[in-house]
């Protein structure tokens, strides 16, 4: 196991060295100029080419490369050409609150979503079948910018319960943290309640056909161990997938409910700095997102092993 | 319902309730104004960016010498008195008692100069005065004298400049900074200080009170006078979402909103806790910008085929819909300003003479490139009345979608249409930057050097904006703007498309807005 997690870690290398070639070269051969971003509406073409040659933009596409890689083999990712702070500190303070709400999220999606579709499957045909599953179509449809809205006119508006907008970190106080991130989290989790519910119902459902369950029924085990210790567990590989990328989704940004809730998370850096160019933030914020993905399918890959003896690597 | 609400609260926010209640006696609450600008401040040095962002910052950070108020009227703000000698060759300054920068320096002659260089290196009105300059000399720590080489019109104007790029004073040691690159040091001796370890960009940019800022004596009116803080703290937080906006001020989670949605504007309406206003009497013009290098606006008949063909109306109807926040105006140099005038603009449109003016000008079907950027709600709806309006009187029109900043890029591009430049573009202006012929730079003749996108080359007005700096007589000026406005409406240098306001909001527990062209955080309470 411990080659297997060194040799996928070491397959990162490769993976995040075409990651950022071609986030580079789409950069520099996309529309849009940072030094006349930087130089504002009334700047003249001569005050921008001074920015552009002060900010070695004018310089060559491969000389600009090799000098961004030697920087990032020195571990400095750089800094931003608009506010002038380290991108690593950037990115680390957009980290927290997308971590925080991917957390709570994910959370609260797998404490409802798995006992539905476990009840879903268990109850298969019946009304409480039906009424899941419309309630999961619901959750599909439903756009996350309605749902948004929706609690905060009712919640927050209406109620004045929560939070209209912001983010409190946690050293603030778990009250703050945890009050701004009930809406948020609300809306994100309608879909992927939706998504594990059904994941969960179709997983569960194969495995209830299965000889060894009905050879537990005909043991005589209870109906609630059926399905947790035997049901459940076999059908866990598949949900824990779609947690995994649920979670590679969360934190590769969830930009509207970012806005809409207004958390300075890593969708919405991501997209202020596309729109401004801000080349460094968006070359820094691609590899964190590039990591994270294998990272994560690496954990998930780790956790199949967990779940399921017979997977081996 | 009170009391359901009350139990389902998280109880974190009883024992915060309860530390406020035992905090010390006579401990006052701090007083913080939580506002939300029109654009975040990414870029921190208001002379290296002509962004509004980065000007309201420097107003926030920095002093000046001089500042216009509501009348027009240039007058002194850093400086205490001055003098011009008999011959206008010679302007000697000295400042106020007591000034200090946030690092606990005295401000001085030279960081005076130094500052006045730097913005001269960059800014227009400031190059201007430069090539006036024969010399800035330090006379003492507090006097410092302006030596010009011919008399020029235009010194108290150019050092009292309300827009961008505003003539801020910085220490000297930051001021030494090339024009070209960024400041690193937010250092200077305006009324609020910038905190640097709360700084987000994107997110959140907080400023608190300056105890040492020496505000003047006199009321505050536009940017001079006494710049006095109220209040301990101001948190300028960008909130992207305009209805999260609006909610967020109906919660009084946030004070104030610079510009409020337009459409958004019916709902802040019925909260009685919300008042709604316009602070800036100037408001924004509308611009529709020609490339004059390349056909078919390098034919002048061509350009006034156009201006003939647009209404303002349709521009202001399309953009705002609501005529209480528009006005037409035909003056190049803001309707209501002392240099306004109608002389050269078209009656009113006329679709017949743009038709005539078009065969004139022998236009052949060159398609004409329009970029209209998309993702800004004001400018966008402009593109599309300009581009049905060249299709009515027969012209052919490619209008290209894009973002902002593809636009800006793409606009510097000197390249022709096809080879990835353009032919037009629009975009708006505040119009405090709109008053004269040398701050507006939709009257730059200066062509393919020097000029402003789309480079008209003019140089007759370039003489006239030549003799416009050189007087010192009102009239004349007046007179002198009026030629060049008439200039300019023949050449189509660009074609005004009527002036709009932006009203700001704010809860009604916030007294003391000061009206004016720029956001200032002076004189407001908060009760």
């Amino acid at each position: 196991m411990a080659a297997f997690v060194l040799k996928r870690l070491l397959a990162t290398i490769p993976v995040m060295a075409v990651v950022a070639l071609v986030v580079f070269l789409i950069l520099r051969l996309s529309p849009g100029d940072p030094a006349a971003i930087l130089a504002g509406d009334a700047a003249t073409p001569e005050n921008i080419a001074r920015i552009r040659a002060s900010l070695g933009l004018d310089r060559p596409i491969f000389v600009q490369f090799v000098s961004w890689v030697w920087q990032l083999a020195n571990g400095d990712l750089g800094t931003s050409l608009l506010s002038l702070q380290p991108v690593a500190r950037t990115i680390g303070e957009s980290f927290g609150p997308t971590l925080s709400l991917a957390i709570t999220t994910i959370t609260f999606s797998v404490l409802v979503a798995v006992p539905l579709g476990v009840v879903a499957a268990w109850k298969h045909g019946t009304w409480i079948d039906r009424c899941v599953m419309a309630l999961s179509v619901v959750g599909f449809s439903v756009p996350v910018f309605v749902l948004g809205y929706g609690w905060i006119w009712g919640f927050a508006i209406k109620l004045r319960l929560f939070p209209v907008q912001g983010y409190v970190g946690p050293r603030e106080g778990i009250g703050p943290f945890l009050e701004h991130l009930v809406l948020p989290t609300l809306t994100l989790s309608v879909i992927f309640v939706a998504l594990i519910a059904r994941m969960t119902r179709a997983s569960v459902l194969e495995i209830l056909t299965e000889d060894y369950i009905r050879t537990a029924h005909a043991k005589g085990v209870s109906e609630r161990r059926v399905l947790i210790r035997h049901a459940l567990r076999n059908a866990a590989v598949p949900i824990v997938s779609v947690i995994g990328i649920g979670i590679a989704l969360l934190i590769g940004g969830v930009v509207v409910t970012e806005s809409v809730f207004n958390i300075p998370g890593l969708g919405r850096l991501t997209v202020d700095a596309v729109l401004a160019r801000d080349y460094p933030i968006i070359q820094g914020v691609i590899l964190v997102f590039s990591a994270a993905y294998v990272l994560i399918n690496l954990a998930i890959d780790v956790a199949y092993t967990m779940l399921d003896p017979r997977i081996r690597y | 319902m009170h009391e359901v609400r009350r139990g389902i609260r998280w109880t974190a926010v009883a024992a915060v309730a309860a530390a406020v209640i035992a905090a010390p006696a006579g401990a006052r609450a701090e007083k913080v104004i939580k506002a939300v600008m029109t654009t975040p401040v990414r870029v921190l040095d208001p002379i290296f960016t002509t962004a509004y962002a980065a000007r309201d910052h420097g107003y926030m950070v920095f002093d000046t010498l001089f500042a216009v108020d509501e009348h027009f009227k240039v007058q002194p703000q850093m400086v205490d008195h001055y003098e011009v000698s008999p011959d206008k060759l010679t302007y000697t300054f000295t400042l106020r008692d007591g000034l200090k920068f946030h690092d606990g320096a005295p401000v001085t002659s030279a960081d005076c100069i130094a500052s006045i260089k730097r913005w001269g290196a960059v800014d227009g009105m400031g190059q201007k005065l430069m090539d006036f300059s024969k010399d800035w000399v330090a006379v003492n720590a507090k006097t410092f004298k302006l030596e010009l080489k011919e008399p020029y019109g235009l010194v108290l104007e150019s050092l009292g400049k309300p827009s961008s790029n505003v003539p801020f004073i910085m220490p000297a040691r930051i001021a030494a900074t090339d024009a070209h690159e960024q400041i690193k040091e937010q250092i200077g001796s305006g009324p609020f200080k910038f905190v640097a370890d709360e700084f987000r960009p994107d997110t959140k940019v907080v400023y608190v009170k300056n105890p040492d800022y020496v505000p003047r004596k006199e009321a505050p009116s536009w940017g001079a006078g006494g710049k006095v803080v109220k209040v301990d703290r101001v948190e300028q937080l960008n909130i992207t979402d305009p209805q999260t906006i609006v909610n967020a001020l109906i919660s009084g989670e946030i004070d104030f909103i610079e510009t409020a949605p337009i459409d958004l504007l019916s709902v802040l309406q019925k909260e009685p806790k919300v008042k709604i206003e316009n602070v800036n009497p100037l408001g924004f013009t509308n611009m529709a910008r020609m490339n004059q290098l390349y056909p078919p606006f390098d034919n002048p008949k061509i350009r006034q085929a156009v201006l003939h063909a647009v209404n303002q109306e349709d521009y202001l109807e399309a953009q705002i819909g609501n005529a209480e926040y528009y006005k037409k105006c035909k003056a190049m140099f803001v309707c209501g300003t002392p240099l306004a005038t109608d002389v050269g603009a078209p009656e009113k449109p006329d679709l017949e003479l743009a038709k005539k003016l078009l065969k004139e000008g022998n236009y052949d079907g060159t398609p004409v490139v329009v970029m209209q950027p998309t993702d800004i709600g004001i400018l966008a709806p402009l593109a599309p009345v300009t581009v049905q309006a060249m299709r009515a009187i027969g012209m052919k029109v490619d209008m290209q979608s894009m973002d902002w900043q593809t636009l800006v890029g793409r606009r510097a591009k000197q390249d022709p249409p096809a080879q990835g430049g353009w032919n037009m573009f629009h975009t708006t202006w505040v119009n405090a930057d709109m008053l004269t012929p040398v701050q507006n730079l939709g009257v730059n003749g200066r062509g393919k050097v020097g000029g402003w996108f789309g480079w008209p080359k003019d140089d007759e007005v370039e003489k006239l904006r030549d003799a416009f700096v050189r007087t010192t007589d009102p009239a004349q000026q007046k007179d002198i703007a009026a030629k060049i406005q008439k200039l300019a409406y023949d050449d189509v240098m660009w074609i005004p498309g009527g002036i709009y306001y932006q009203p700001s909001a704010w809860r009604t527990n916030l007294t003391g807005i000061v009206k004016a062209p720029v956001p200032f955080f002076w004189n407001i309470d908060k009760q």
